[in-house]
């Protein structure tokens, strides 16, 4: 900044580590803690950094409980989400952006599609849930990795429509105006020039809900019993009737993190550029 | 995709008919009731203010707007419920609306890829209007690399690559700089002559008009107001619409009254009396009767500056002096109104001096300020 005094720069930038510090310090305690034994984990005072490191508790989460299975739930269930909200939400919204229905029928079905989101889940899983246990055409949705994956989908909709909504709305209509007098259709059109154009949203909108349901518990808690479980119910299943295992919690709370944290790292360059709003004129 | 087109044949241009077309945004009339004849091969130029209705009129017959009412023909066909890409057009939009995510090349041979051509043959297409437009060595570019102009040619090979019935083009200069239109404007009509197809132009620009057009159709307000050659739209404009639209600075038009100077019929302008020649006074004849009030209109080039009052002229004072390097313009002020006198540059005037007027009265033009209609 022109004119800043070099104390007010310091200032700045304390303030700045004082802010990550305070987002990251769990971040570093749960990593912390997830090397400890036993006898270190209940140390009174904690030890700031683990004097003994062990793996102890990844053996037992990843050897002993064969952990990699939530892994497998989890990966299936988020892509599944992520794959249908964003596909079926793309062309939701492509179509509420381009067409106007008389009335303000847009705004009416826009709102309509948000109450989806103003409802707490829990009072939807119980229905949800008895839905599930019936046979339906001889299958049953409950504990099967489809069944949550599709109600992710269908609670994260609402989601992908409101984001994919404004990243349509940035792309210049005479561009698409351009395409149909050339000669495309109107799906023409949105596969070549409106999705291409919006990738960068359609990207960080589908790593957004994959982690929103990678991380998701309350429906995955209730939804599934053993063959679907997922890592953040695996995680809350290192409290047992007798103990709590905090070391494994700890552990895995990593391994769980670990994955959506490669992905974001990943597809950082298209989540700042899709959700900086305008990066697609020009 | 031929059979959509009926009877034409691809790669030839068409003629395009509007029949009492209009266009209504729910209360508003954007276009109202237009019919306009466009023959093969001529280039019709829509001129008029912004909210006019011209680009409406445009992007209905390109199909990116629905008709209200009316018919629009392409050739044969009629294409009212036609989508854009049954009716053989191509359009060359004001932004450019160069697709931004691909290459100049892809932009050229996106509407060859829509009709499925054979890469060979799309290939030969792209080099070769390359050719034509210059910008053969940018095809590997991005539009955001190229300058104003060069998306301007890019815009305009991906119109030409197709060979349409009808070229639309909607105000394509306006967003190059002054210097670059000229030149663009020049270059435009040569493709135009040398294509020979059916093109409609819209613009606000009167100089773009006058220079490009076959015949040009002057709207506002939704409603065509005359439509002719340039020369002929100039020389005898049917409306005080028409006659204060076109010029630069356009043409007078005075508030006077119908009168008489000693038994011969005039008009009153600004207290001075000016007396009616047989040509002038057979068309005062001709106003409507029970209206006294007339606008008398006077190209700027045709009215003279006096030193001192002649019969028939009008007093005034300079209300200011403008200097365009090669000619003045001396603006008058007669009480109330003001009249643009085009000047040679030496011609002497200082603001706030008294000057009269005097022009051919034969010359002038009549119009009735009612109907805003011209009187013959």
């Amino acid at each position: 900044m022109v004119g800043e005094s070099p104390w007010a720069k310091v200032g700045r930038y304390l303030l700045i580590a004082i802010v990550v510090m305070i987002v990251l310090l769990p971040v570093y305690w749960m990593i912390n803690m997830s090397f400890k034994t036993k006898s270190e984990f209940v140390a009174r005072p904690p030890t700031i950094v683990v004097e003994k490191p062990t793996t102890e508790n990844y053996y037992d989460l990843l050897v002993t409980q064969r952990f990699i299975r939530f892994g497998i739930n989890s990966l299936i269930v988020a892509l599944m989400a992520a794959t249908i909200s964003v596909s079926v939400g793309t062309m939701a919204a492509y179509a509420l952006s381009r067409f106007r229905l008389p009335k303000n029928f847009n705004y009416h079905l826009l709102f309509t599609m948000l109450t989806v989101r103003m409802f707490p889940p829990i009072v939807t899983v119980i229905p949800i849930f008895v839905i599930y246990n019936q046979q339906i055409l001889g299958f049953r949705l409950l504990d099967t990795q489809i069944g949550l994956g599709l109600i992710d989908a269908f609670m994260e909709l609402p989601f992908v429509i409101w984001m994919m909504i404004g990243f349509f709305r940035d792309i210049p209509r005479d561009m698409e105006e351009a395409g149909l007098v050339d000669g495309d259709s109107r799906l023409g059109v949105l596969r070549k020039i409106a999705i291409p154009l919006a990738a960068p949203g359609l990207a960080a909108t589908f790593i957004l809900v994959f982690i929103a349901s990678w991380n998701e518990f309350l429906l995955a808690l209730i939804l599934t019993q053993t063959k679907a479980q997922t890592l953040p119910i695996a995680v809350a299943g290192q409290i047992t009737q007798y103990d709590i295992k905090y070391g494994n919690m700890m552990a895995a709370g990593v391994i769980t993190t670990v994955p959506v944290l490669i992905l974001a790292l990943l597809a950082q360059r298209h989540l700042t550029r899709g959700l900086a709003v305008g990066g697609v004129t020009g | 995709m031929s059979s959509f087109l009926g009877s034409r044949v691809e790669g030839r241009s068409a003629p395009v008919s509007f029949e009492r077309v209009s266009k209504r945004f729910g209360a508003v009339t954007a276009v109202h009731e237009l019919t306009l004849e466009v023959p093969d091969g001529e280039m019709l130029v829509l001129l008029g203010p912004s909210g006019c209705g011209k680009t409406t009129s445009l992007r209905m017959l390109a199909g990116l707007e629905a008709i209200s009412d009316g018919t629009i023909r392409i050739g044969d066909t009629v294409v009212n419920a036609l989508p854009p890409r049954a009716r053989d057009i191509a359009m060359v939009f004001q932004s450019y609306a160069l697709y931004s995510h691909l290459t100049v090349y892809e932009n050229l041979a996106y509407p060859l890829r829509v009709r499925k051509l054979p890469n060979v043959e799309i290939d030969s297409r792209v080099r070769d209007v390359a050719e034509i437009v210059q910008i053969g060595e940018l095809l590997d570019r991005k539009p955001r690399a190229l300058s104003g102009g060069q998306r301007q040619r890019v815009a305009l090979g991906r119109a030409i690559i197709r060979r349409p019935a009808v070229f639309l083009m909607d105000e394509p200069l306006s967003n190059l700089d002054a210097k670059l239109r000229l030149h663009t404007r020049g270059e435009l009509k040569r493709f135009q002559r040398e294509l020979a197809t059916t093109t409609i132009y819209v613009t606000h620009d009167q100089a773009e008009a006058m220079t490009l057009a076959d015949r040009v159709a002057i709207m506002d307000g939704g409603v065509l107001q005359q439509i002719g050659p340039p020369k002929e739209v100039y020389a005898r404009p049917a409306s005080v619409f028409v006659a204060g639209f076109l010029g630069s600075p356009p043409m007078n038009l005075m508030e006077g009254r119908r009168a008489s100077a000693d038994g011969i019929p005039a008009i009153a302008i600004a207290g001075a009396l000016i007396p009616a020649t047989s040509g002038l006074a057979a068309r005062l004849a001709n106003l409507p009767s029970g209206s006294e009030a007339v606008i008398l209109g006077v190209r700027p080039e045709e009215i003279v500056l006096l030193r001192s009052p002649e019969p028939g002229s009008v007093p005034g004072e300079i209300f200011v002096v403008e200097d365009l390097g090669n000619e003045r313009l001396v603006t008058l002020d007669i009480g109330g109104q003001f009249v643009v006198a085009r000047t040679p540059l030496e011609h002497p005037g200082e603001m706030g001096e008294r000057k009269w007027f005097g022009f051919d009265a034969e010359r002038a033009h009549l119009f009735d300020p009612a109907s805003g209609r011209r009187i013959d």
